[in-house]
């Protein structure tokens, strides 16, 4: 990896297209997860390649590249939308703190339904969640990063995941009923029935 | 680290490490906005370094493409003969009495004289008194060359010209020699600022018949011609006014990334004098520079050194008042250097400040201000012009320029610095009466 990320510094056209390619996936799946929707995704991966390999040569070799890599694309991403990003005001969280309790049918929810889910938030419930929920920022980190006060990223955090949650019932619902379709199906297949 | 609860550990959980299939398509945009970046940089001295090649191959361009007022012929030395070397020997007045000397065709064999040979003899045989303008219409027409044209510079030479009113500078028009038995070699096509003069007074005296303003008109018409000839070196209170655009570079005390500044304006220049001439107006101005640095660990004790780098993007209107001081006028060209003071008006301001530390994302944050800052005679102007005219009231210039800051600039007092090259249509609103080189070009503006 040191042979690739020096190779970047040089500039240099292939080490540059490895050093992307090792990377496409984890950082992709940052910015969709940031992004309004998968060709925002696609730019926001393109504008924080562009500043990793403009500012690679600044890289301490000491720390893990992955997430400096990592910071890199989501402060990109962040400022993608930072002009879109208008935050509520801050609410009384604390009462609120209960929800979140989820059912184990959600488990088996597919990584473009939730994709699905957290791209419908608005950009501000979007980001704080992910900056929270995901990438493990602290109220404070948020505050600091999206300069707001870290009342409002609790408020942010609440709505975004009660907005989640109405969203999750009926995909809830929709899965246990595909779950007992399916059971249904197994039990008159082995009943040698037909559908 | 955020707590964890269902729904955040649900989306974490089957949102973290997705696979997701390169695209090769994404990779190819990438590589080329790499390539488009790569090129788009361009170092500071190329640019300045351009700015000034362009600027003096136009210069020598101009330069050479003006004719000399004389070409030497080869083996014979560029002569216009004056009233000794002729030896004529006239003494010309306003009133004026005429002794031709006899030895005057001996002496020169190779110019033909065609009138005096008859009509000036004549004269002189009957002493008779001819004002000035009647003198010099005889005087034009009567030197003239083996196959050539007749030699009207002489008259300059040979009229006594402060006897009817000239400045006593445009009594020779040309280097007198010593060689008597030099000829005169020049183009036809060239006519010098005197000459022309010469001839707007010949055609003023001509254009009625002057022998009936002999005796009793004999004063009007001198006072005519003196008239037209104050009128022509009268001094020329015209007023340029110049269109300009001008890209440029604008840097910081710690340039990072190069970007190109524009400038649009309109200029007004006024003379103060046949040299200096004196420019003003309002250049409407999108400046744009990157600079970056290191924070030191004794600005920061606590934490890593961290590197930052700001983008500014500032609307500034740039009021310069200059000085020009013409260096060259040729017939077409005329060559400035012009220094003054501007005052920049910061309309708006916007500053993206990105720091940088190991390990950690960068962070970034955006300061906007709107008609906060101004920086009165703040900067400093240098530059170099020429002015190129394209017809009588009308002028093309190039001016490499610099501005230099005497101020700190701009909400964080940044060294501002800015280079380019200024292009520019000048058109004068009163063009100057005077025929020849003092037209158009004969201001050149500074910014």
């Amino acid at each position: 990896m040191q042979g690739i990320i020096n190779g970047c510094i040089r500039k240099d056209r292939s080490s540059q297209y490895l050093l992307y390619k090792e990377f496409y996936s984890y950082g992709m799946a940052i910015c969709r997860r940031y992004a309004l929707n998968n060709e925002d995704a696609a730019d926001i991966l393109s504008d924080g390649f562009m500043k990793v390999f403009t500012n690679i040569d600044k890289f301490d070799s000491t720390k893990p590249f992955k997430s400096w890599l990592g910071r890199i694309i989501t402060n990109t991403a962040i400022d993608h939308y930072r002009m879109n990003l208008k935050f509520s005001g801050h609410d009384d969280v604390d009462t609120h703190e209960n929800i979140g309790h989820m059912a184990a049918v959600y488990d088996q929810l597919a990584y473009k339904d939730l994709l699905a889910l957290v791209q419908g938030l608005s950009p501000a419930y979007r980001t704080v969640f992910n900056l929270y929920a995901i990438d493990g920022y602290s109220h404070e980190e948020i505050a600091e990063l999206l300069n707001i006060s870290v009342g409002t990223s609790k408020s942010n955090l609440f709505k975004a995941r009660q907005k989640l949650q109405e969203k999750l019932v009926p995909l809830g619902l929709k899965n246990q009923a595909d779950a007992t379709l399916n059971v249904n199906s197994a039990a008159n297949l082995n009943n040698g029935s037909r559908i | 680290m955020g707590t964890e609860n269902d729904i955040d550990r649900l989306f974490k959980s089957g949102l973290s490490d997705p696979e997701i299939p390169f695209n090769e398509g994404d990779w190819e945009k990438l590589a080329h906005r790499l390539d488009k970046k790569k090129s788009r940089i361009v170092p500071f001295w190329i640019f300045t370094a351009g700015g000034i090649a362009a600027a003096l191959l136009i210069f020598l361009f101009w330069f050479l493409s003006v004719p000399p007022a004389i070409k030497e012929k080869e083996g014979n030395p560029p002569v216009i003969a004056n009233a000794d070397t002729i030896n004529t020997n006239r003494q010309i007045r306003s009133g004026i009495d005429i002794t031709t000397n006899a030895n005057e065709e001996r002496s020169h064999p190779e110019l033909n004289f065609r009138k005096p040979n008859t009509e000036v003899a004549q004269l002189k045989a009957n002493n008779v008194q001819l004002p000035a303008s009647r003198l010099s219409a005889l005087v034009v027409e009567t030197p003239t060359l083996k196959g050539t044209t007749p030699v009207s510079t002489l008259i300059t030479d040979i009229l006594d010209l402060r006897q009817i009113g000239m400045p006593p500078f445009i009594r020779r028009s040309a280097t007198p020699s010593a060689s008597t038995n030099s000829a005169l070699n020049i183009p036809q096509t060239y006519e010098s600022d005197s000459a022309a003069l010469v001839r707007k007074a010949n055609a003023l005296a001509q254009s009625k018949d002057p022998l009936e303003k002999l005796g009793r008109k004999n004063k009007e018409i001198e006072r005519s011609v003196q008239k037209k000839m104050e009128n022509a070196f009268a001094k020329e209170n015209s007023l340029i006014l110049s269109a300009m655009a001008a890209p440029d570079i604008t840097y910081g005390q710690a340039n990072k990334d190069t970007k190109i500044s524009s400038n649009l304006g309109m200029l007004a220049t006024y003379a103060l004098g046949s040299k200096f001439s004196l420019t003003s107006g309002a250049i409407y101005a999108k400046k744009l520079y990157n600079s970056g640095g290191t924070i030191s660990q004794a600005a920061y004790p606590t934490g890593p050194a961290a590197e930052w780098d700001v983008y500014a993007d500032c609307r500034v209107l740039d009021i310069p008042v200059n000085v020009n001081y013409k260096l060259l006028n040729k017939k077409n060209l005329s060559v400035s250097v012009n220094t003054g003071l501007s005052s920049y008006f910061m309309l708006k301001e916007k500053y993206t400040y990105t720091s940088y530390q190991p390990g950690q994302a960068e962070q970034v944050s955006t300061q906007e201000f709107s008609n906060q800052n101004k920086h009165l005679f703040g900067i400093a102007n240098v530059s170099l012009s020429f002015d190129h005219k394209v017809s009588q009231s009308l002028s093309i210039g190039v001016q490499p320029f610099a501005k230099l800051p005497l101020t700190g600039i701009g909400n964080n007092d940044v060294s501002l610095k800015s280079a380019g090259v200024s292009f520019s249509l000048n058109i004068g609103l009163f063009p100057a009466k005077k025929p020849g080189k003092y037209a158009a070009t004969r201001f050149a503006r500074g910014w």
